[in-house]
């Protein structure tokens, strides 16, 4: 996510907004094995009970997100990121 | 959407409570070259004939036999990870790498990186010089489409070096 979030960011998300929209950037569950993500909304994908989020990373080299995965459901979404405190965590 | 520092001291200050949210699976390197995977193959050929150049022992010799047995040991290792190392490598560059509209100009490829997946896995259950020469051959395939892509000029030449076989060198 590269400019937008570097390693040991912290993202600060709430789970309670009333839509996603297209760039926003969501924290979900890996729908490959249960990995916590953070990436940005590139499509909506319309379904009978809502949407599926079609997710990509802003640095699109070596990004693993929707492309290979594909689509999220609205389930799998912990929450839509309002802001990054840049911080060393981890590092 | 701002960036907010003293947050950030403060968020730190509370140690190691909040999960860890991934942005990628690979550091975002952006380094791709079918170079490793390339050697890799070479390396499959070589100790397939390593194996087959190993002295065989005289059962009236157990120290001989010792010897064979640790060579011969040696050899396979190094068989098995480099085989599975060339599949790792082209993986990586299939999957990260590779995007549609590069399968549309060049529709061979997915039969390429499957027959690398097959002939690597062969060459992993047998030590069987054909099918790591074909390992070789389809590695050598997915090169130059991959410096096509780049719009780099390939060539084909022998290896200098044992066992002197053909790879695919970009024109850098």
């Amino acid at each position: 996510m590269v400019p937008y979030a570097k390693e040991g960011d912290y993202a600060v998300s709430t789970n309670i907004f009333f839509k996603i929209g297209i760039g926003d950037v969501l924290v979900f569950r890996s729908p490959v094995d249960g990995t916590l993500l953070i990436k940005r909304v590139k499509k909506l994908e319309p379904t009978d009970g809502g949407s599926r989020f079609f997710m990509e990373g802003d640095n699109r080299m070596r990004s693993t997100d929707s492309n290979s995965f594909g689509s999220i459901e609205r389930k799998s979404v912990l929450g839509k990121v309002i802001f990054i405190a840049r911080g060393n965590r981890g590092r | 959407m701002k960036e907010n520092n003293t947050l950030a001291k403060l968020l730190g200050a509370m140690g190691d409570k909040f999960e860890t949210a991934y942005a990628h699976c690979d550091y975002p390197c952006g380094i791709y070259d079918p170079h490793l995977a390339q050697l890799s193959a070479l390396t499959v050929v070589r100790m397939v004939d390593l194996m087959n150049a190993i002295p065989k022992p005289k059962p009236e010799n157990p120290n001989e036999l010792l010897d064979y047995v640790h060579d011969m040991a040696r050899a396979v290792e190094v068989k098995e990870k480099h085989a599975e190392l060339c599949k790792h490598e082209i993986r990586i560059i299939w999957g990260d790498f590779i995007k549609p509209e590069h399968v549309k100009a060049h529709p061979e490829l997915h039969e390429i990186v499957f027959n690398i997946m097959k002939f690597g896995g062969k060459s992993k259950q047998e030590p069987d010089r054909e099918a790591a020469m074909k390992l070789l051959n389809e590695v050598n395939k997915f090169s130059e489409i991959f410096w096509e892509i780049k719009g780099i000029k390939t060539k084909r030449a022998k290896a200098p070096y044992d066992p002197h076989e053909e790879v695919v060198y970009p024109q850098l």
